[in-house]
């Protein structure tokens, strides 16, 4: 199969459970965590790296599904260089997004 | 291109998909209906009205629902290897 063809799957079958895991997260947070996983050792196997929306939603040190409110904490930071926080609950790394000038 | 057809499903993600079990060489499996849940090398954990079943894939002949009006029989032992090592290869036919 072209390279082409399985990245195309690889991106759809990603698609596909994290949105799985969205909907699961509240009735069965360890089901939506293995889709989680389940995705990103898809995304590694495809040799391809999670869209920028779904590497967002995940742990880069611990793996973990960041639900904001649940498993991480998202806040808005106004002093030095205005910036987007995100810590993960679960292993305590906290990602910065840069919000540029505005 | 497309999304999930009756070509790529080999490769697809079946997680989700409806399911019935159309034979299996436990007679106690054959026409379970449910949903997949998860998937391991050797099998399907299938929710069945709440309850979970799971399928041993060599063992079973499975229908996937793969939209609305398309149903697909697949042979499970075609099934055989992990949801991740699924999207590559498979270029030989078994049947």
């Amino acid at each position: 199969m072209s390279r082409k063809r399985v990245e195309e799957v690889a991106l759809q079958r990603i698609e596909r459970l994290f949105s799985l895991a969205e909907e699961v997260y509240r009735e069965r947070p360890a089901l939506a965590q293995r889709y989680v996983d389940l995705a990103r050792r898809i995304a590694m196997r495809a040799r391809l790296s999670l869209p920028r929306e779904f590497r967002r939603k995940v742990c880069r040190r611990c793996g973990a599904f960041l639900v904001p409110g649940n498993s991480s904490r998202i806040r808005v930071r106004q002093r030095r260089e205005p910036h987007v926080s995100i810590t993960c609950l679960r292993c305590g790394r906290v990602y910065r997004i840069p919000l540029g000038r505005g | 291109m497309t999304g999930l057809n009756e070509r790529n499903i080999l490769t697809h993600e079946l997680i989700g998909l409806e399911v019935e079990v159309s034979n299996d060489t436990n007679p106690y499996n054959i026409n379970i209906r449910g949903t997949v849940i998860d998937e391991t090398r050797n099998t399907f954990l299938i929710n069945v009205n709440g309850k979970t079943k799971r399928i041993i894939k060599k063992d079973a002949i499975l229908r996937f629902k793969i939209s609305e009006d398309k149903i697909v029989e697949v042979d499970g032992r075609i099934l055989v290897s992990r949801p991740e090592d699924r999207i590559k290869k498979r270029i030989k036919r078994g049947w």
